[in-house]
């Protein structure tokens, strides 16, 4: 197994995971408290990733981040070189295409928090964040361990976004996936076998653990 | 006769259409005790809500003690946790990550973090309930659980305590108990109360104040004795004279 790519892999998906809850933990408590008119356009923009293939989202980042616009420029001006073909630009693309994967186990785990309990904290004076710390986030601790699962494990397994943003530069951007791409191509069965397996392994050992938890909680 | 302030300390208007059933209740307070009255599914609860900011009616106002509290005409709308207002439901609604004492000190973010403990204390020790206190809410039956959620609500020592059948898993007893104490505390400090029953004969040995609603608007509002003499009045005619 190429152990460069194992190792910037797991730092893709650690670091895309936080960022991730850093992001969607305060947006799914918004989506959940918030009534304003224009949340379905936010939840529609946030899921569109679970539809669009990675090659478009990957192409429309390739341009968003390359030097033909604004914001290509302007990062290029600042740090000295582009976005684009830099693990920095990987987490980018990977925190849009994985974003779903976060957001709606949280919403979900949010809006199953009984209304009335949600009720009783705002009339003791709770505002957004209170709300979102202390009665929110502990009552849906599953949820979080849920998103935080499903961002890391679609993280570690993405491909098309990663190849369009990244391409395949050893040690910078070539990811396990990629990793699979190269040896298929060079006629590396056995290689390409050994971690395919191994990402297969890992994918069904978090779901299944995460199921196990799931289950020992309703049982109990 | 119950105590009343020389001036109504709350007024409200509040119209709706909540589905096929229109709400319009124009009221005001000025007896430290006030029971709210009326079969179910004639708007007490959502007059409750309302009044605690939950929901907003689509069209009225609601002053409390001077301060409009909603307004929308002129787009006020003070927020549910600023009003000033205690809430307490039928429905518990406990934070079951806590234990009783933090459910209790969860209000109190206003207070000096040296007296939340004392506050805390004494309102469980008001409401029967200190031993309670280092255990969580699903460990409590359901009148223990009902017990904590006012203890929840009076700890902050809001301008105005709204009670929605808060009892109802309570037995005839400790329910009186509480009612009685409840009443000295509130009274003690000057925080009037506004509390829905089915019961009339409650009101009328409370000596509260009584507003009766029917159909989603107030058909009544006196004393408990007028009230009661009104009912008995309007039912002997209606024996006397049933068409």
């Amino acid at each position: 197994m190429d152990i460069g790519a194992l190792w910037l892999t797991l730092k893709l998906a650690t670091i895309t995971t936080l960022i991730l809850l850093l992001i969607a933990i305060p947006l799914a408590g918004w989506l959940v408290l918030s009534r304003a008119r224009w949340k379905p356009l936010i939840e529609a923009l946030a899921a569109l990733p679970l539809l669009l293939p990675p090659t478009v989202l990957g192409f429309y980042l390739l341009v968003l981040l390359g030097p033909r616009t604004a914001v290509g420029r302007g990062y290029a001006a600042v740090f000295g070189h582009p976005l684009t073909f830099t693990f920095a630009g990987l987490v980018v693309g990977s925190v849009i295409y994985s974003f779903p994967f976060a957001l709606q186990p949280l919403a979900s785990g949010f809006a199953a928090i009984d209304p009335a309990v949600m009720d009783a904290a705002k009339l003791l004076g709770a505002n957004p964040a209170r709300l979102l710390l202390r009665i929110l986030l502990p009552l849906a601790k599953r949820s979080m361990l849920t998103a935080a699962v499903l961002a890391f494990t679609h993280t570690i397994g993405e491909f098309g976004v990663v190849l369009m943003i990244g391409g395949d530069i050893p040690g910078v951007t070539r990811t396990l996936s990629i990793s699979i791409f190269d040896q298929v191509q060079d006629f590396r069965y056995a290689q390409a076998n050994h971690t395919a397996l191994a990402l297969l392994a890992f994918s069904f050992v978090a779901l299944l653990l995460l199921y196990w938890r799931r289950s020992g909680a309703s049982n109990a | 006769m119950p105590e009343r302030t020389q001036e109504p300390f709350l007024t409200a208007r509040l119209h709706s259409r909540l589905g096929n059933f229109s709400l319009k209740a124009d009221f005001s307070l000025s007896a430290r005790w006030t029971v709210l009255f009326g079969p179910s599914g004639v708007g007490k609860t959502s007059v409750m809500r309302m009044l605690a900011g939950l929901i907003r009616p689509d069209e009225g106002s609601i002053r409390l003690n001077g301060n409009t509290l909603l307004d929308t005409r002129s787009g006020i709308f003070i927020a549910p946790g600023s009003r000033g207002i205690g809430f307490v439901t039928q429905r518990p609604a406990l934070f079951q990550h806590m234990s009783v004492a933090d459910n209790i000190a969860f209000g109190l973010h206003s207070v000096p973090s040296a007296e939340q403990g004392d506050r805390v204390h004494s309102i469980l020790e008001l409401l029967e309930a200190a031993p309670l206190a280092s255990r969580k809410p699903a460990a409590l039956s359901g009148g223990e659980q009902q017990r904590i959620a006012l203890a929840r609500t009076l700890a902050p020592e809001p301008r105005l305590v709204l009670l929605d059948e808060p009892f109802s898993a309570l037995d005839a007893s400790l329910k009186e108990r509480i009612l009685s104490k409840l009443e000295s505390w509130l009274g003690s400090r000057g925080i009037p109360a506004f509390y829905v029953s089915h019961n009339l004969a409650e009101a009328y040995q409370t000596d509260a104040d009584v507003i009766v609603m029917q159909d989603g608007s107030v058909a009544a509002h006196g004393s408990a004795r007028d009230v009661l003499a009104e009912e008995r009045d309007r039912l002997l005619r209606r024996l006397a004279d049933p068409d």
